[in-house]
This record gives C-alpha cells, structure tokens and sequence, in this order.
C-alpha cells in the first residue's frame, strides 16, 4: 500500500499514463516539427486531432474497415493541411511579425473549424466504437482489465516513432526539413525548393495530429469539442520537452502522461497544475526545454 | 464650405465628438442591435483590448496571459462587493491595483524571457491563477463563478444613484471611466515613457544603445497594462453582477488578442472598434445563425491575412494618406484625428 | 508585405452594412402590429458543449408556445417565444436577459441549460422582479440562494440521487457504494443525497473519486474505484464526459465487476456512446420519450417528432412542461402578475407529460416521478432512438432534501420567507 492504494493500483496508473502519453507523443511531434521548422505555433492542432476523429469516424461508417479509417484519416487530413499552408499560412509568412501572424490564423482556425464540424455532422457526438477484434481484454493488473485497443495504442506509436526518427535523421528528405529549421536561406541556396517542403513539413505534422485523433477516437468521445483540451496539453509537452525537439515530444508526452495518470490518485485537478507549473518552471529555467536546441528562438 | 473644411472641422472637434456621441448613444442603442448593455459591455472589453495593447502594439510584447491581469481584479473587486462593501469607490481601485499587482508578479516572473518563451510563460502562469481560483470553491464559487453582488449604487457627495436594474446609468457609469482611462493611456503614450515603449518595439538594441533601461521599460508597460486591464475586470464585475470563471480562464486571453488585431493594434481605436465588431457580431449572428464561430472565425482568419494592421490600422494606412494628400495639405500634424495620431509610429 | 486589397476589404464592409440594415428590420414591424403579444423570452446555450441539448430544448419551448396559441393564446392574446443564445457564458447570459426585458419587453424569461447560467438568471429575477423558467435541474433549492420568482418542472440532483440510492437498495445489488463525479456543484449536491441516503438505508458508503470538469478521460480514474471494491458505482457526470465514461467503464471491464447507476443520462448521450453502448447500464432521467402514458404526451412527442425529426430529449419534455405549467397558471388566474403567479405556482398540481406532479412550496422543487431505465441491446433497439426501458418510476416527497434542511420553514411557501 502506498498513499492509501495497493501497489498494482499504482502499476496500472503507470501504464494508464504511458497509453495517454502515446496519444500526446503522436500529436506533439507533430505540433513540434511545424513549429521546429516553420516557427508557427499551431493552436489549431487540436482541430486537425477532432478533424482525424471525424474523417475515422466518416470512414468507419462508409467502409466498415477500422484499418481503412487508420488509413485514411491522416491522409485526408493531411492534404487539408496542405491545403491550409498553401492558402493561408503562405500569405503570412512575410508579415511584419509572421510569429503573432501565425499564432492568430490558426487561432481563428481553432474557432471556425468546429462549427463547420457541427454544421455538417450536427451537434451530438458520433458513435466509433473499438472494432471487435480488439476488444477483448488483454491482460489484468488486480481487478482492471487492460483492453486491446490500449495495447494497440502502445504498439503502434512503439512501431511508429522510430519509423518517424528514420525519416527526419536518416533521409534525404529529413536532413532537407532540419536544415530548413536551421538555416532557411542556406537551404534555398542550395536550389531546393523550400517552399514546397514547407507545404510538405505541415502537411504531415497534420497528419500526425489527425492519426493521433483517429487512434484516440474509439477510447474517448468524438465531439466537435475534442480538440480545445488536448491542445493545450500538448503546448505543455512539447515546451517541457523542447521546442522543435523530437527527443522532447517523446520524452515530454511520456512525462505529461504520468503526471496526469499519478496525481488523479492523490487528488482531480492536482494533475493540471502541476504541469503548468512544470511548463512554467521549465520556461524559467531551462527553456529550451529537456532536450531543445539552445538558443533557437531566444530573440 | 470645400470638403478640406469639412474634414478639418470634424478632425478638430474629434473628442468632443465622440464624447456627446458616447454620452447621447443609450437613448439611442435601444432601438438599435447595438443595445445598451452591449454598448457598455464593447467599451469594458475595448479598455481590456487597449490594456493588452499597450504591451502588444506599443512595446512589441504578446502576452498570452492577459486573462489573470482581468479576470484576478474582476474576483477581487466581486469579493469586495460581496463581503466587505458595496461601494465601488472601494472595489474599482482596488481591481485596478490588482490588476497592476498580478501584472507585477507574472510579468516580474515571465519577464527573464522573450518572445515566444515570454507568450509561453504567461500561459502557463496564467493558468496558474485560473486553477487557483477554481480549486477555492468555497471564496470563489468554484466553476459556478462568484454570485450573490448586492444590488449596486454609486454614492455621490449629493446622493446614490442606482446601478442595478438601470442599464443607462451603469452604462455611463462605465463609460466615464473608459473615456478616462483611454485619455490617460493616450497621455502616457505620449509621454517620454510612452516613447521610450515605442523605441524598445521597434528596435531594442538601438534603444538599449541609447541608454534605454529596456527592462525597465518593458516592466513598466507591464504595469499599465495590468493596471488598467484590472480595472476593465472590476467594471465587468460591476456591469454583469456576477464574477464567471470564463474571466480568468486562458480562452479570455484569446479573446483580447482577437480583439485586438480585428480592430487594429497599435492605435487608440483599434481594440474599441475591435470589440464592437467582435461582439456585435457574436451578438447579432448569433440571434437567427447559431453557427455564428464560423462567421466570426471566418471574418477574423480573413482580416488576419488580408488585414494584417487590424480594420483601423489598415483604413488608416490606406485612407488616411488618401485624405492628406487631397484635403490636408497645410496643417496635417494639427488636425488628424487623435487616434490616429496619436498612434503615429 | 502583404496588404488588403481594395476589393477584399470593400466587401467586407459590405457585408457588415448590409447586416446592419437587415437588422433594423424587426424594431419597424413591431411598431406596427396591433395588439402586442405575450412575449416569452428563452435563453439557451447554442453554442459549446451543449449546444445539441439546448437545440432540442428549444423545441421543447416552441411545441409548447405553439400549442398554447392554439387554444387561443394567453388572456386572449397571442404569445410569441423570443430566443437568445447565451454563448454559453454568464456575461452574456446576463446581457442577453437585460436586453430580453429592456428592448423586447418579455414577460417572462426562462433559459438555462447549465449551473452558472442558472445561478445569473436567478439572481437577476430578483433584481429585476420578472418569473424566471428554469428548464435545468434545481440547484439553488437552499434558503438565500432561491429567488421566489424561480420556478422549474425538472429535479434537484439530491433527489435524483436519493432515487438511485433507493433503487439500488431495492434490487439488492449489494452494500457497498461508491461515487465517480466530476467535480463541480451539481455532482457535489448529487453527493450530498447519496451520502444521506446511504445512511438512511444502512449502506456502506466508500466515499466519492472526483474527476476534473470537464474530463473525456477516466482511465486515470477507474483504476481508483476498481480498487475501492464497490458493488454499485453511481456515476455523475453529463454530456461527452459520460460518453467517454461509458465506453471506457466498458473496456476497463467496470461494467462487468460491478453495477453502474448513472444519475442522469440523456438520449444524446446514448446516442454518441453507440448503439447497446448502454446496455446493462442503469440510468435515472426526469421523463422518457418512450413513456407516453397520457394522450399529451403523444402529441408532445409526435410534434417534436415532426418538428426535429429525432427523439425529444428528457430535457425538451421538461422545457415544455414547465412554460405550459407557467402560461397554463397565467391563463387560470387571468393575470400576468409576477406575484400573483408566485402565490399561484407556489404547492401547484399539474399533469402534462408524466403522472401527477406537485411545486412544492416551501422550495419550489418538484414532486415527481423519477424514471428509472436500464440501456437497451443494440438487437433489443426497435428503433434509432430506442435506447432505454423504463424499469422504475420512483416517487414522492421523501426523495426531495426535507425543507427544514436547506433553511425553509416547511409550512410556508418560499415566497413568504425571502
């Protein structure tokens, strides 16, 4: 017994807090890359999360396949990124201060895009329940049964994330989207064509967010609303991690995770606090983060 | 009378104006969609807008934390309403110290930082306060927000004159004190403070170079900020009755910089017109539409592409030099209307 | 740089002059109809997370104003429903309702889907001196929280929670209690009846797990009660936080181990968790679509039907009991007077939806059937909206917190004790 629960009670929370840290892992590389390599801190990534929800869900219902809606929705989500670069972030890269710029489009995206979420599928949340195959339990720690589909979650992102690392460290492509995050200009130098890698960086930090949605649905409620709470979380691991870190996000959501999971035993909100204390603490004393580049937006 | 004339008249006699417009409008608005009490609710969000501005577009700092420099003093002058005194020459002052009081604590903390980390850290401080407030169930209400105001009047040296239940006299209640504290923030603007603020946004070497304590000066702007940002809180108090949890929650700072940029940052009028077109358009939208986030989002995502100095920031840039060249040549400096000038970069 | 092109920004102020001309359109058509009409102002939260219950609450109201106006209006005239969303926030609820009186001289004002609108409407009342429908359950039943113009035809959470109780009780599901909530006041009063009838009914009572408002994830949560060991789990949450519950308490295998009793559900929700998502869940509601007992009901439920082409949720049962039991009372006395209605509504029988219900004075909380259902099989759903069966209806007084308790004097009516 620890804190008035038994220790298996304490095993589950780890393990309740790592599934969680996966969703935020998924969605905080995401929010990471794009504000590694564009400088924009996408407060509309939690939409783009709700949007993978939604496209999951649509899928589901017309197709019947689980693995298809995997499939599809960070694709499609994915090419509205593109899309959203391409018409919206594009105009204000040039602004006096493409910083502020970007933080208010995808704010106002934040605002309009759940509307227009409600008005096409209607206010009440949408059913997605885990498909059959995956809903037996898995294992049992005391009395709670660890389904499946939480297995899964953890998989995936544990077969995911190295994928990810091999893209961004070992590929052609990656070197291109690190040095972009390092020396703009020097890249455009060398004759590359910045502007559609650029299209291409949002476009698949989108496509995270949107898978993270698609993955998370069947566990939560698919609202138009599902948005607005995770992203601020994930503000939190990707700062106390670092900013435009991939070590960070992981090793952020991992932290933000168990945080969350440990202190609902002690008492509700005390989770909330701590890590906006931790993001603030962080900020003060070390704010490129746990594992961010010095200096990289210190002006 | 040539249109040169006309505009010169109307441009010296601008305040004046505004102020018989301002002091006339609630016999008006009524029959109106722009009612009295949305009126006087645009003028407390407008200060709240030039509070956050002063920051922002004066002295090139965002802060996303502006919710607990409102909503802190919007608890602070309820409580005092509640429990020690209807007076609001007691809870008006003293939401504008706590305004100034939060401002110096999270700005005195954020402050070791810059830019994005700076926007960063008044979040997370900010959300700080929020949880604070919302854990204090029994004082604050909890997520319910603060009831149980009194019923308000404002005692006079020749009497009391009643607040609740009469729109016009809050809504010129408030209205005086946002007229003020709009002049005085324009005074201070002005002023070698106000200056040096400017110096710092626009280059802060060279204004470092020049001797400047930049720090200082960004602290400064902090405390005016915070300053009059609390008393927009206490008048929001004063003007609804009731304290919602909405006020220190991070969404107000949004609501503040969306606000601000729609009307225009870095002028006077920016975040008045900013918030009478925000929350008009909330108001009326969402009467017959009730999808009106689409509309309002919609509007603002356009107006920051397309409009990147607000509504008055691009008139001004667009219209204003229009107007110069072909009805003002003489005595330009003198006659342009005060916000504009004012705001002069 | 870019810069606004002329054409951009002339269509924007295009749009907002147009906008502004439409609007003026409405202050002219009044002033030149005849005899004016009763106006019932309603405020409802149509934007944030409840906006799919208030919409349906809304037309809950409006079956209601349109079946009055055909019988013939109230006093004779006709009466004409005037709705403001209340963006889901105080200061807006507050602005709207002081527009509503001022500028569309209502008669009266009903709205509210959640605490905090409640809590500024009902203060309002007061200040303004206007009857104020609450359409949400009652949470201000305490002396020097009610305002005597504050009337509803929904339940206090306690007596919501004393139903389940007695139920669980009844079905003999075992002692040992627990509660899972999220933590604001209405599960914070749902509390205080469970804790009350825990003791009257000599069950062990293990305590409360509060989870943040709002949550979608109780996975953190979970865990904690499965170790707690309780036999019953009254769960008290609303919205997509319950549908994130009932598909985790399902996946955690809670549903399994013990027996979960939600203490208020909704058909929306049912509708979100899934079809069966329910089943075997145990949920109290204050009225069911699918009960229609009385020949009202089934006009009530066809109407909306008609009009909203889904199931009318508990909550547009309740909105419509409560204006017709208000302008109904109107009608009787012959009169629009506040506190004529108040002494009027005060221990006021009526019948609309449900069996017999009562306002009881001394707290203007009602005396009604609770009803008790248990989640359908999705093969057992005969239709889209077939979600539950009534098991129970539960009823009487001795459900309802006793008025001496909340500071009342049981013999008299509140209106003569504020």
């Amino acid at each position: 017994m620890f804190l008035g629960y038994p220790v298996e009670t304490w095993v589950l929370q780890l393990f309740i807090g790592l599934v969680n840290g996966c969703v935020f892992i998924l969605m905080a590389l995401g929010l990471s890359i794009i504000f590694g390599l564009m400088g924009i801190i996408n407060f509309g990534h939690g939409i783009f999360y709700m949007l993978g929800a939604y496209a999951g869900y649509t899928t589901y219902l017309t197709t019947g396949s689980f693995w298809l809606s995997l499939l599809v929705a960070p694709l499609a989500c994915g090419l509205f990124g593109a899309a959203v670069e391409r018409g919206l972030l594009r105009r204000i890269y040039t602004a006096k201060n493409p910083l502020f710029s970007g933080v208010l489009v995808t704010y106002g995206l934040s605002i309009l895009v759940p509307d227009l979420i409600r008005l096409l599928y209607g206010r009440p949340g949408k059913p997605f329940p885990i498909p059959e195959y995956l809903k037996q339990g898995f294992f049992k720690i005391g009395r709670t049964e660890i389904g499946e589909y939480r297995m899964f979650v953890l998989v995936v992102t544990a077969l995911l994330v190295p994928c990810l690392w091999y893209v961004l460290n070992r590929t052609n492509l990656g070197m291109i989207i690190r040095a972009g995050s390092t020396d703009n200009l020097m890249v455009q130098a060398l004759g590359i064509n910045v502007s559609r890698i650029w299209t291409f960086t949002f476009a698949f930090g989108i496509a995270l967010a949107a898978f993270a949605g698609a993955v998370a649905a069947p566990l939560f409620a698919v609202v138009p609303e599902m948005g607005a709470a995770i992203l601020i979380q994930n503000f939190i691991v990707v700062v106390v991690g670092g900013m435009g870190s991939f070590a960070g996000a992981i090793v952020g959501g991992l932290l933000v995770g168990q945080v969350l999971s440990l202190t609902s035993l002690v008492y509700d909100v005390l989770g909330d606090v701590i890590i906006y204390v931790l993001m603030a603490a962080v900020l003060l004393v070390r704010p490129r983060g746990l594992f961010g580049q010095e200096g990289v937006f210190e002006k | 009378m040539t249109l040169r004339d006309t505009v010169d008249r109307i441009a010296r006699y601008a305040l004046p104006l505004v102020v018989v417009l301002l002091i006339a409008a609630p016999f008006v608005a009524n029959y109106t969609p722009l009612y009295t009490a949305l009126l006087a609710e645009i003028l407390v969000f407008g200060l709240f807008g030039l509070a956050f501005d002063v920051m922002l577009g004066y002295t090139g700092i965002l802060s996303l934390g502006h919710s607990a420099f409102f909503g802190v003093p919007s608890y602070v002058a309820g409580l005092l309403l509640v429990h020690v005194s209807p007076s609001l020459w007691v809870a008006v002052p003293a939401g504008a110290l706590a305004g100034m009081l939060t401002a110096a604590l999270l700005g005195g903390l954020a402050l070791r930082k810059r830019g994005v980390y700076f926007a960063m850290l008044t979040l997370a401080l900010s959300q700080v306060f929020y949880y604070v407030v919302r854990m204090s169930t029994t004082v604050t209400g909890g997520d319910d927000g603060l009831s149980g105001i009194p019923r308000l009047r404002l005692t006079l040296p020749g009497g009391e004159i009643p607040l609740s239940k009469n729109t016009f006299n809050t809504y010129w209640f408030v209205m005086v004190l946002v007229l003020l504290s709009a002049i005085a923030i324009r005074q201070i603007l002005r002023s070698p403070l106000g200056r040096a603020m400017q110096a710092v946004r626009d280059n802060e070497q060279r204004a470092a170079a020049c001797g400047f304590n930049v720090q200082g000066i960004r602290m400064a702007a902090i405390l005016v900020s915070g300053f009059f940002a609390g008393l927009a809180g206490a008048l929001l108090t004063i003007l609804i009755e009731f304290v919602p949890i909405e006020n220190v929650h991070w969404s107000m700072s949004g609501t503040v910089v969306i606000l601000t940029l729609f009307g225009g940052s870095g002028t006077l009028l920016g975040p008045f017109v900013g918030a009478a077109i925000f929350l008009w358009l909330k108001d009326f939208v969402s009467r017959t539409f009730s999808y009106w986030e689409l509309v309002v989002g919609g509007l603002f995502v356009i107006i920051v592409v397309c409009m990147p100095e607000g509504i008055v920031g691009t008139i001004r840039k667009r219209l204003v030099p229009r107007l110069r060249r072909s009805v003002v040549p003489r005595r330009t400096a003198a006659v342009l209307p005060t916000a504009v000038k004012g705001a002069d970069r | 740089m870019t810069l606004i092109s002329r054409r951009a920004f002339l269509k924007t102020s295009a749009i907002v002059g147009g906008a502004a001309t439409l609007s003026a359109f409405p202050y002219v058509n009044r002033l030149a109809l005849g005899q004016q009409p009763v106006k019932w102002g309603s405020l409802h939260p149509f934007t944030g997370a409840y906006a799919s219950e208030a919409i349906d609450q809304r037309a809950g109201v409006e079956i209601a104003l349109e079946e009055i106006n055909a019988e013939g209006g109230v006093l004779g005239r006709k009466v004409e429903g005037v709705f403001r969303d209340t963006e889901f926030n105080p200061a807006a609820t507050k602005r709207k309702a002081v527009e509503l009186l001022e500028n569309e001289k209502v008669d009266f004002i009903g709205g509210s889907l959640i605490g905090f609108e409640e809590i500024a409407l009902n203060e309002l009342a007061c200040k303004h001196g206007f009857i104020y429908a609450n359409y949400p359950q009652h949470i201000l039943s305490f002396k020097g929280k009610l305002c005597k113009y504050f009337f509803t035809a929904n339940l206090t959470p306690f007596q919501l929670a004393t139903a389940a109780g007695r139920f669980a009780a009844k079905q003999g599901w075992g002692k040992r209690w627990h509660m899972l909530g999220d933590n604001y006041s209405w599960p914070q009063m749902a509390l205080r009846g469970y804790e009350k009838v825990a003791k009257d009914l000599g069950a062990d009572w293990t305590g409360v797990t509060w989870a943040p408002f709002p949550t979608q994830d109780y996975s953190s949560q979970i865990p904690k009660i499965q170790a707690v060991r309780p036999d019953v789990l009254f769960v008290t949450n609303f919205g997509a936080d319950q549908v994130g519950f009932v598909k985790q308490a399902r996946e955690f295998g809670l549903t399994k181990q013990m027996r979960v009793s939600i203490t208020n559900t909704e058909v929306t929700i049912a509708e979100a968790v899934g079809k069966g998502g329910m089943e075997g869940i145990y949920s109290g509601m204050p009225w069911y679509w699918e009960e229609q007992s009385n020949p009202r009901a089934k006009k009530f439920v066809a109407a909306f039907l008609k009009k909203r082409n889904r199931a009318p949720m508990a909550y547009s049962g309740t909105a419509y009991t409560l204006v017709r039991l208000v302008l109904d009372t109107a009608n009787e006395i012959k009169s629009l007077d506040k506190d004529k209605l108040v002494r009027a509504l005060e221990g006021k029988k009526f019948t609309y939806l449900k069996a017999e219900e009562q306002v009881r004075a001394c707290d203007h909380a009602v005396i009604t059937d609770i009803y008790y259902t248990v989640g359908k099989q999705a093969a057992e759903m005969k239709g889209q909206y077939d979600f539950f069966t009534v098991v129970q209806k539960l009823s009487g007084e001795e459900l309802l917190e006793s008025c001496e308790s909340q500071g009342w004097d049981p013999k008299k009516p509140a209106s003569a004790q504020s």
